[in-house]
């Protein structure tokens, strides 16, 4: 019989670690998909763990099936592998309004791309060798180690911020501390530090002394901060106190905080506040900074957004029914996070208070059945056998045994029926709040 | 405020600095000053890149007349990893109809990515480590460089065959057995085989007698063969080969029966690109149907290249409508052939030797004739390359762009591939600056008002400058 043909060194390496994964087993991130729960399909899997938005997806599948109208140039290479010119000037104006950059974004100041995770992987290759490192603040979204190390051989350092610090000026202290401690040790360089402003998983959004601090931080010591700003208009009032509103890195001043433009990686993209991931679109905005920009634009082929994605997202952001849509979005977040709060609190389970992003990390250490080989995944089983998912805290880097993260942007009837679900797995009583 | 700046702009990583001394493929001054007869009738008229414009109203018409509706899924994370549900079988409807697969293709053949572009250079990590090789037959489509290059360091290794004889089984095996056994004495290991079938820019279709060669090479040294038949459907008839060699697809072979060659080597390259007129759209697919373990390999990547699901609801959508499907295939091939003759017959009234073909978007000219001794200011060229440049610079001074053939690796210069798939009107006046350019007598009619002014020069250096560093598809 013929000998097995060549997989590579780094693909060999690969497949055998999704392999060994404890978490393949229970991975229903393709399973939820797949039998999708409607009213047509009960018997589907009702998907609480990812952070998708379907509050808005009647308006925006009106507002797609009216507004797309491709033109033949959208057919071709177009008349750049950048986004093209009308995207570019959408997402200026949209900036303009929502994200407030100091400076007004031009269009050699940004970079689009088939969605952040693309965007990420060509990111890390541009400004690290391999080998080298991406600092985050734990927790955080689970994805991004694999969007730096997957093909660009880049790794990241988790640093777990302590409660008292988050959020605030210890979260950088401690970030430095952590930088200073490679420095001194010889080990590899950290390159950029991440910044998810609004947080995943913790949901709220940062001050603008914390801002600053990064700023100053990344100055310092000569790095990049790569700001994720994909929840920018997702937020929504709710009980948590004292929220700060959403501010940009790209509205910090240089002169009067003192750092370089250069080093600001802003990340934005159509996936979470226009719940459209599936669409792949993307951007990055780094202003004086026209070698990175370039950089980025060689893989340009790769990186190019589809036509139809290019369109649709320009249509979204010049539309007259911008504010009108952002509005709704964030009344319904509102409405769905207080009935899952109201739910929670009524079964006695504590969550943590947010009031940006989709999600609400929730304390079910009482449930935990802590003679598990993984005690968070068994409680994950436990949810995906009465057809719900909700994922677990350590694929943030949760710190602590026993937080979850609760997806709570869903239509009211998948909402209802999955928290109903979440209560059936956990054995507990059926809660008044669930009846719609 | 004091400026307590002390810090120039950070740095870029040394293989991000590599990025910028690469020419950018496609990336320039080019694509933003596209000939428009109302607003740039100056601008310039592209017979050098690979887009197909004869569908294209037919097309946008299709598309909107469909209803566009995004299923919850289309907005999330769809329905697969590596394509969603509808893309598999898409797929399969058209690789049964209209490529014989033999076996049906299923979800566990396809990894798709936004770009047959993006497909190969995963496919290519995955198949081969840095420093190894792949052979490929020159001339080839100059993004296979960038494919194999940019992220992966895998060097593409051409393979220069007995001109004429490209498409001959006996004796493109030799060439390339010669070339796998140099390359290896040199320390590159070769592990594929790239075939680009129909092929980019020579227009031939491989035999199936010359693929099934193909794969008994394949199976005796071990390696892997790479089909990239993105043209698949851009065959065409014409009276200047009637016994043409149509597209036969390495999805209908049997290579273990036939070849005694493991199928687990054998990879077909798909794609919205050419065949359907939509280089927009950014859908590839690799199709293995026996490879488990790449497969895997794949997927465990494919994320960072995941197809737009509003580009998958318009291709997927017209290639899984048993009306239009048929209606497009046919239709576009009658509309190839007939700019093929347009072209060909062009070239005949000027004796401009070129080689005859049944399939793809352009045709190979021989220029050499053309080949330039001098530049525009009277100074004498001496190589050929650089005559062939100065060809180059001629039809852009004329507002025309023609593909050098050096840019696909041809031995020889003064070899331009001419793209004949544009609008029917924009393509004679492609043909009336590429007359002038070459001071050809007139056989078209011209239109003054169309013609480029020489006081635009000066733009044009810097946009010559950009353009030479295209890789023209």
């Amino acid at each position: 019989m013929s000998t097995q043909p060549h997989i590579s060194a780094r693909f060999t390496k690969h497949v055998e670690r999704a392999r060994k994964s404890k978490g393949a087993a229970l991975s229903p991130l393709w399973k939820p998909t797949r039998h999708h729960w409607s009213a047509n399909n009960p018997e589907g899997v009702i998907n609480l763990g990812l952070a998708e938005n379907s509050l808005m997806h009647e308006y925006l599948a009106e507002f797609y099936n009216t507004n797309l109208q491709l033109q033949p140039l959208d057919l071709t290479y177009g008349t750049s592998l950048n986004g093209s010119d009308r995207l570019l000037d959408a997402l200026i104006s949209f900036y303009s309004k929502y994200i407030k950059p100091l400076r007004p974004i031009q269009r050699e100041e940004i970079v689009t791309g088939n969605g952040t995770t693309h965007l990420l992987d060509q990111l890390a290759r541009a400004i690290c060798e391999p080998g080298e490192a991406i600092m985050i603040p734990a927790p955080f979204y689970t994805a991004f180690p694999g969007d730096f190390y997957l093909r660009s051989d880049v790794a990241t350092v988790k640093v777990t911020i302590e409660e008292k610090d988050i959020g605030g000026l210890g979260e950088v202290r401690t970030l430095e501390r952590e930088l200073e401690r490679r420095a001194a040790a010889g080990e590899p360089k950290v390159r950029a530090v991440v910044l998810t402003n609004p947080a995943n998983p913790l949901g709220f959004a940062y001050s603008r002394s914390t801002l600053e601090a990064y700023a100053k931080l990344v100055e310092k010591h000569d790095i990049y901060l790569i700001a994720d700003e994909v929840y920018a208009v997702t937020v929504f009032e709710s009980d948590f106190e004292d929220p700060n509103p959403f501010i940009s890195m790209l509205s910090l001043d240089p002169e009067e905080v003192g750092f370089s433009r250069s080093r600001i990686i802003q990340l934005y993209a159509i996936s979470k506040d226009f719940g459209s991931n599936g669409l792949r679109a993307a951007n990055l905005v780094v202003q004086d900074n026209p070698l990175l920009v370039e950089a980025m634009l060689v893989s340009g082929l790769c990186l190019k957004l589809s036509s139809p994605a290019d369109a649709l997202w320009s249509a979204l952001l010049n539309s007259p029914k911008l504010s009108t849509y952002i509005f709704e979005n964030q009344r319904k977040l509102s409405e769905a996070y207080k009935l899952t709060t109201s739910f929670l609190k009524g079964h006695n389970i504590p969550y943590r208070k947010s009031h940006a992003a989709l999600f609400v990390l929730i304390d079910l250490r009482a449930f935990l059945d802590r003679e598990a080989d993984n005690p968070e995944l068994e409680v994950v089983a436990r949810f995906v056998k009465e057809g719900v998912y909700v994922s677990n805290g350590a694929a943030y880097s949760v710190k602590e045994l026993g937080h979850f993260r609760l997806t709570f942007s869903a239509d009211r009837p998948r909402l209802l029926e999955g928290l109903r679900r979440i209560e059936k797995a956990l054995s507990l009583p059926p809660s008044i709040h669930l009846q719609a | 405020m004091t400026n307590t700046l002390k810090q120039q702009q950070p740095l870029l990583s040394q293989r991000g600095e590599k990025a910028l001394a690469r020419p950018p493929l496609l990336r320039c001054a080019l694509f933003q000053n596209q000939y428009c007869p109302t607003k740039n009738p100056t601008g310039m008229i592209n017979l050098g890149v690979a887009e197909n414009s004869l569908m294209t109203s037919w097309l946008i018409d299709y598309f909107a007349q469909k209803r566009f509706a995004l299923e919850y899924n289309d907005f999330t994370y769809g329905t697969a990893l590596g394509g969603s549900l509808r893309l598999f079988e898409a797929l399969q409807t058209l690789t049964t109809k209209y490529f014989a697969a033999k076996v049906p293709v299923q979800r566990d053949h396809v990894i798709a990515g936004s770009g047959c572009g993006s497909v190969i250079d995963l496919l290519v990590s995955c198949l081969a480590d840095p420093g190894d090789g792949i052979l490929v037959a020159k001339p080839y489509y100059t993004g296979f460089g960038a494919s194999f290059e940019c992220r992966n360091s895998v060097v593409p290794v051409g393979v220069e065959l007995p001109f004429g004889k490209e498409a001959h089984a006996a004796a493109g095996v030799e060439a390339f057995e010669a070339a796998l056994i140099e390359s290896e004495t040199k320390g590159v290991k070769i592990r594929a085989i790239m075939l680009c079938n129909p092929h980019n820019p020579l227009g031939f279709c491989y035999s199936k007698e010359t693929l099934l060669a193909y794969c008994r090479f394949a199976e005796k040294y071990n390696i892997h063969l790479i089909s990239d038949e993105i043209y698949a459907l851009s065959t065409f008839t014409t009276p200047d080969l009637p016994d043409a060699q149509p597209f036969v697809s390495v999805l209908s072979l049997d290579p273990l029966a036939e070849a005694g060659c493991s199928p687990s080597r054998i990879h077909c390259i798909y794609g919205s690109s050419k065949d359907w007129s939509s280089n927009g759209l950014r859908i590839g697919a690799l199709i293995s149907q026996a490879n488990e373990e790449l497969h895997r390999a794949m997927e465990s990547s494919c994320l960072l290249m995941k197809i737009s699901s509003a580009a998958d609801i318009l291709w997927s959508g017209l290639l899984l409508d048993p009306v239009a499907l048929p209606t497009y295939v046919d239709r576009n091939r009658a509309l190839l052939a007939e700019s093929y003759q347009r072209a060909v017959s062009f070239l005949k009234t000027h004796n401009i030797p070129y080689r005859k073909s049944n399939a793809g978007h352009f045709i190979f000219i021989d220029l050499r004739r053309f080949l330039p001794s001098t530049d525009a200011e009277g100074k004498a060229i001496e190589s050929a390359v650089a005559q062939e440049e100065e060809l180059y610079n001629c039809f852009m001074r004329k507002g025309v762009i023609v593909a050098r053939g050096t840019a696909y690796c041809m031995p020889e210069a003064g070899w331009f591939r001419l793209t004949f798939t544009l609008r029917p009107d924009f393509f004679e006046l492609g043909l009336q600056r590429f007359e002038k350019a070459l001071n050809l007598a007139p056989t078209l009619s011209v239109d003054l008002k169309h013609t480029r002014s020489a006081s635009t020069k000066s733009n044009v250096s810097v946009i010559v400058k950009g353009v030479q560093e295209i890789g023209m598809h």
